[in-house]
Formats: C-alpha cells, sequence, structure tokens
C-alpha cells in the first residue's frame, strides 16, 4: 500500500473537520430554536446541558464514514 | 444540508427529509432511513443493479454496531455475499447499542467475525486512527470492483456523547472510561500525525478551521434567508 501523499490527508483532514465544527453549529442551531424540529414535550430535554440532538449526529454520520466516502476515489460509487 | 436542517426549500430534500431521511441522489448519496439497519438491504439491492448492468460501480453502506443485530443485516449481507455484490458494508462499532454496551448483545468481541457467517472477509480497523481507516477503504473498495465482494469492514471507535437528545451518556459508563476515549479523537490524531511528519503547519491547520467556520457562517445565512416550503407541496414526494 503506497503511503498517501499530504494533499490527500490534508483533504481527509478538511472533511473531519467539517463533519465535527458542521454537527457543532448544527448543535448551536438546534439550541437557538429551529423552526419546524422542536415540539415542546421534547424541548426541555433536548437543551440538557451535554446532550448531543441525535438527529445531527444521525445526518453528517461520523468522521469515519468520511474517510471512507473519500477513500473512494470514483463519484460513481454509491453511498448510504 | 443546512438549510435542509432549516426545514427550507432549498434543503438537500426541499425541507421534507429532515435530518434523519437526508439524502443527495445526485450525488449519489441515497440518504439514511430512521430505520436502524434498513440502508443495509437497500445497498445490497443497488448492488444487484449495478452488477445486472455491467455498470463499474462500489456501493458503501454505513450503519452502526446495533445494526449488526437486526434481520435487516443478516438478510442483506446474505444475499449481497450469495451474489458477490459489489458492496461495501461499513460497520462503525460506537461499542452502544444505544444504552446497551456490546457485552450486553453479542457474545462476538470482534463484530467483523459476522462475515464468517456468510463466507465473505472482515475487516477490522481502528476507527479512530484515520489513515488506517483511509487504507482499508482503499483496498476494500477496489476489491469490490474487482468483484471481490461484498465485504464487512468494522471500524472500532466510541460514542463520547449521548445516544440522543435526552440522553446525557452517563447512566450506563464511567465518567473515567468517556475520558479515556476523548483522548483517542480522531481529528486531533490526524492533525498530531499531520504535524509530526511535517505533511502541515499548524498555520495550514488554522486556516483550514477557520475556512471550515466561515463556510457554516455561510451556510446558515443561507439556509436562513431561504423560504419555507409552499404549502401546496406538502403531499408532494410522498410515495407511501
Amino acid at each position: 500500500m503506497p503511503e498517501m501523499d499530504a494533499a490527500k490527508l490534508k483533504e481527509i483532514y478538511t472533511t473531519m473537520v467539517r463533519i465535527r465544527f458542521f454537527e457543532e453549529r448544527a448543535i448551536t442551531e438546534y439550541r437557538k430554536g429551529l423552526p419546524g424540529f422542536i415540539h415542546p414535550p421534547s424541548a426541555r430535554r433536548l437543551f440538557r446541558p451535554g446532550c448531543v440532538p441525535s438527529s445531527a449526529k444521525m445526518t453528517i454520520s461520523s468522521p469515519l464514514t468520511a474517510v471512507m466516502v473519500i477513500s473512494s476515489p470514483r463519484e460513481r460509487d454509491w453511498i448510504g | 444540508m443546512m438549510a435542509e436542517l432549516f426545514a427550507k426549500e432549498t434543503g438537500y430534500c426541499r425541507g421534507k427529509g429532515g435530518s434523519m431521511h437526508i439524502a443527495d441522489v445526485e450525488r449519489n448519496i441515497l440518504g439514511a432511513t430512521g430505520i436502524v439497519g434498513d440502508g443495509i438491504p437497500i445497498a445490497a439491492g443497488v448492488g444487484l443493479g449495478c452488477k445486472m448492468q455491467n455498470l463499474d460501480r462500489v456501493v458503501v453502506a454505513f450503519f452502526g454496531d446495533g445494526a449488526t443485530n437486526s434481520g435487516a443485516f443478516h438478510e442483506g449481507v446474505g444475499l449481497a455475499a450469495i451474489w458477490s455484490l459489489p458492496v461495501l458494508f461499513v460497520c462503525q462499532n460506537n461499542q452502544f447499542q444505544q444504552s446497551t454496551p456490546m457485552r450486553d448483545y453479542t457474545r462476538l468481541t470482534d463484530l467483523a467475525d459476522r462475515a464468517k457467517a456468510y463466507g465473505i472477509p472482515g475487516i477490522t480497523v481502528d476507527g479512530n486512527d484515520a489513515i488506517a481507516v483511509a487504507e482499508v477503504a482503499r483496498e476494500s473498495i477496489e476489491k469490490c470492483r474487482k468483484g471481490e465482494g461484498p465485504i464487512l469492514v468494522v471500524g472500532n471507535t466510541y460514542r463520547t456523547v449521548g445516544h440522543h437528545m435526552g440522553d446525557p451518556g452517563t447512566s450506563y459508563r464511567s465518567k473515567e472510561e468517556v475520558e479515556e476515549w476523548k483522548k483517542r479523537d480522531p481529528i486531533d490524531r490526524l492533525r498530531r500525525q499531520l504535524l509530526e511528519k511535517k505533511l502541515a503547519t499548524e498555520a495550514e491547520i488554522e486556516e483550514i478551521h477557520n475556512a471550515v467556520l466561515r463556510e457554516l457562517d455561510e451556510a446558515v445565512k443561507f439556509a436562513q434567508e431561504s423560504p419555507e416550503p409552499k404549502v401546496e407541496e406538502a403531499l408532494e414526494d410522498i410515495y407511501a
């Protein structure tokens, strides 16, 4: 296996950071109260300190996903 | 994606998919489903379609460790195996099926062993090591492309936060265990590797972070200023 070059590793790093920061920003926006996503019964639980809204996590998955996607060299592959 | 979270017309799913069912078919991202494990047989189906049409494509399905206990996992992986489909099954093992630790739902200590039941390769990788994951991914995708699929890859990692909005993630594990795993953060790890190998400088890393923050500001602004979905379109894009 040839060692990955710097450009590829920085691309992977950038995507991982994009996912992490997106998740953090999405949580911030959730806590402000996004229209259509917060219904009163769950609102109090949603804002409990330290909790991460699962929906934000579900959407963007994890840095592991990012690495896998980036490692697929062809855009025509399907990601599910 | 941010616009979709804001339930706006400009979101990937025109504001109707929300965060749980986001998809972008134009980019070949078939999307998530709200049902655990249900993407697995869908991936097998798409893989079958690719094979029947002789398309040079690989399907990648992501799911958690809890999904490997579902019937959908066994049916989907089983069919993909018997038909030698070009599908890469990627299990992100965060060690908890919601709040149930792995030791309480399976006797296996390595979830890649599930592949043995279907006669396909099962590969275990340190899911917090980005370089290792990338290498396994590249090798596995190429094998699938050459007709050696399907393959199951299990990335072992750890969920350091709660499973959902009402779960602080503190009642079913120790604080010490969580803190220990936080030290293995995959982003911090790759950052250190880049710096140690002199593949990036601190300034470059900082600029990457700043550029992403600027991009997110733009995404939020775009979402805030986007129009709401039209009421008269509420029943469009509904298939069941």
